[in-house]
């Protein structure tokens, strides 16, 4: 059998023990070049990407979550979604110290666009009571309907 | 991993629980029985919208009533949300009273918090969409 064997050396010379044509083909037809190159000068150290100790979803994100969502759906009722938004972002700030989550991130979020609703709205309503707490207004005509 | 958090979600309930236990009661002495078909809705008031979380108080109204199907009809996430904690607790519940042979509770899956977001979306939709094109009043 004739084999092929390449040797590159630094220099590029070549070192080849039997007679070769171009394409290096051995007498079997089939193509085996062996070269030896060290490729990996060059290239980038990679390590395989993996979640962190701290990066794992916790309970208290997806209350903050919940809490969140549920606060911004009950801004529109006078403000009254701060009883979700304020645990909500309790749950946020303390689970998020624990460990890295977007469901966590995502309950941040959520619980201070609650808070931020529902103050807004809960300052509209006190200030509608300061200003016309005489007249037949809004607030008064629905606290009225309602019995109260 | 996944059965710590189950266990945390669970202490979780135990608070809303408690904190149920205090709430109920002061809904049904404030809330409960007022005419509540007329919504004061802030949104409602400015945009002529329902927002998406009009009829939620009548659905919680309902279904501390027992009316299932009514409370579905105000606000379907009311319902849902109450048979997803529900289920959760009871079965973790059994499973620490090893009852019926269980040793774990249903498991968590992101798939009810989408659940939760594709409901209230849905929701705020067709209730707008039959307001406006069809006249139709849900609440």
């Amino acid at each position: 059998m004739d084999e092929r064997n390449y040797y590159q050396d630094n220099t590029g010379s070549i070192n080849n023990s039997a007679p070769q044509d171009n394409a290096g083909l051995i007498n079997n037809s089939v193509p085996q070049n062996n070269y030896y190159q060290d490729y990996t000068a060059n290239m980038p150290y990679q390590v395989a990407t993996q979640e962190g100790p701290n990066e794992y979803t916790n309970g208290l994100h997806i209350a903050s979550l919940v809490l969140g969502i549920a606060s911004i759906l009950v801004c529109c009722c006078l403000g009254m979604g701060v009883i979700f938004a304020i645990p909500g972002l309790v749950c946020a700030i303390i689970g998020n110290s624990r460990s890295k989550s977007g469901i966590g991130i995502a309950g941040l979020i959520c619980s201070i666009i609650g808070i931020v609703f529902n103050a807004f709205i809960l300052l509209i309503f006190i200030m509608d009571l300061i200003m016309s707490i005489n007249s037949d207004t809004y607030i008064w005509a629905m606290m009225a309907y309602y019995g109260y | 991993m996944q059965g710590t958090l189950e266990k945390e979600l669970y202490r979780i309930g135990l608070v809303i629980l408690g904190a149920a236990t205090a709430a109920i009661p002061l809904f049904l002495l404030f809330v409960s029985g007022r005419d509540l078909s007329q919504s004061q809705c802030l949104f409602w008031r400015f945009f002529g919208l329902y927002c998406p979380g009009c009829g939620g108080t009548r659905s919680v109204d309902a279904l501390l009533h027992g009316h299932m199907l009514q409370a579905l009809w105000y606000h379907p996430l009311v319902p849902y949300m109450a048979g997803v904690y529900l289920a959760f607790m009871i079965s973790w519940t059994a499973a620490k009273l090893h009852l019926f042979g269980l040793n774990m509770g249903m498991k968590f899956r992101p798939g009810y918090m989408y659940g939760m977001l594709v409901i209230i979306g849905f929701n705020f939709l067709l209730k707008n969409v039959l307001r406006m094109c069809f006249d139709i009043v849900m609440i």
